[in-house]
């Protein structure tokens, strides 16, 4: 038994963040104790929500939802995003992406996210405010960066901003990405100047400004078209 | 509703095809059973509410790929719906505790659909099992399985030290899992 072990209930309610979960999945590949422990629960997946009483639906909930469905359907992203094309990495997977962030990071004094509700910045005619900020930490090398939600009146826009990347060659880009849920939608494209420095704006339509976004990540992608990651994370943060 | 498809099929019709029709037969086969588990783990009707919406979306978008590796449809689309609300619960009350639910405060009712036949017969035999489970061990099986709370949470909801919480939860897992088995029940 380590002190891991003590983590899987947590694992199993899905509290720990990114990194103690890419932490305890390392773990759990060799224990067999915690290994049995989720196995036992995962058998009573099955029958444990049947020990639910009959509840009636609240009246007219089938109406809202359908009528919700039908809207978000008609909203598109407003970036050029066609529907994910079927090939090559459907998959991202985040545990994979969390377990190189933790290795670059547990020895980094756990820099992690900074989240700041309320921090308004002044800029101009209009009063913005920051929804969310994120420190974002580099997988290898010295990049850094910070990802910024910001709320201006109708619209909200992520904010980019990111200095000591390498230098792209050709047709390479650095590409921003939000996650929710391990799944990747692209959110800005940036080349750098000679010094390594970048930063991109990115308007968000209806549907990504409603979305509850989790991770923020830029990768060096080959070109400008990817429309999932196919090069190595760069940077990375949780929302 | 007698002559549905499989659920597998439906869903295919939803994913490949967008079918509205086909999203909706798979809705209305599950509403009742998804409401009532979202209720009993949230207990707020708008929260479920809005877990369900979100579940069924994700299904619609195709942020959600199910197939047959992952076993039954109506035990993924569960498991979906749990974590979505545990998802909601964190949002809502990340600090909060969440009361345990009397019985009695629930809305109750009698019908089952005819199509969730596997309700009633799953139900009467996890709720025998819960009910054979000593009175605490119910409570933390709730706090734990239905509110989704941390281990620090139990730990003061029950007012029974952290290091134990895990020991407990086991030993309750253990005597359903064979109270189960023992009614030919699930078993995998």
């Amino acid at each position: 038994m380590t002190q891991q072990c003590d983590r899987v209930l947590d694992y199993y309610n899905q509290h720990l963040n990114d990194i103690e979960k890419a932490a305890f999945e390392k773990h759990l590949s060799e224990c067999a104790d915690c290994q049995e422990m989720l196995s036992d629960l995962r058998s009573l997946e099955d029958a444990l929500p049947f020990a639910a009483e009959p509840v009636e639906p609240p009246s007219g909930m089938e109406e809202r939802i359908f009528a919700h469905i039908e809207t978000q359907d008609s909203s598109r992203p407003a970036e050029s995003t066609p529907m994910r094309p079927s090939k090559k990495k459907r998959q991202w997977m985040m545990p994979s992406v969390a377990a190189l962030l933790a290795i670059s990071l547990f020895g980094n004094a756990y820099l992690f996210t900074q989240l700041s509700d309320n921090a308004d910045i002044v800029e101009q005619a209009t009063i913005d405010q920051v929804l969310q900020y994120a420190e974002l930490a580099p997988t290898e090398g010295d990049a850094s960066g910070t990802a910024s939600i910001i709320d201006q009146g109708e619209e909200k826009r992520l904010v980019v901003q990111a200095s000591n990347l390498s230098a792209l060659s050709a047709e390479e880009v650095y590409q921003v990405w939000l996650l929710q849920d391990g799944q990747p939608e692209r959110a800005g494209t940036f080349v750098i100047d000679n010094e390594g420095r970048g930063s991109v704006i990115f308007s968000m339509n209806e549907e990504f400004a409603e979305r509850d976004w989790d991770t923020v990540a830029v990768t060096l992608e080959p070109d400008a078209n990817s429309e999932l990651p196919e090069g190595d994370i760069i940077l990375a943060s949780e929302l | 509703m007698s002559q549905q498809l499989p659920d597998i099929d439906l869903y295919q019709k939803v994913v490949h095809e967008q079918d509205a029709a086909a999203l909706r037969q798979l809705y209305q086969k599950y509403e009742k059973l998804i409401y009532s588990f979202s209720y009993k783990m949230t207990q707020d009707q708008e929260v479920s509410e809005e877990a369900i919406q979100e579940v069924f979306l994700k299904l619609w978008k195709k942020h959600a790929p199910y197939d047959e590796s992952k076993g039954k449809f109506s035990s993924w689309l569960l498991t979906m719906t749990r974590n979505t609300c545990l998802d909601a619960l964190r949002k809502r009350n990340r600090h909060e505790t969440v009361e345990y639910i009397e019985k009695d405060t629930l809305r109750v009712t009698e019908e089952t659909p005819a199509d969730i036949l596997e309700w009633k017969e799953q139900g009467s035999a996890i709720q025998e099992c819960m009910s054979g489970l000593k009175e605490e061990q119910q409570h933390i099986v709730q706090l734990f399985y239905f509110n989704g709370l941390t281990q620090q949470a139990i730990s003061k909801e029950t007012d029974t030290p952290l290091g134990t919480i895990k020991g407990r939860i086991r030993l309750a897992l253990k005597h359903l899992k064979a109270c189960l088995k023992g009614k030919g029940g699930h078993e995998e």
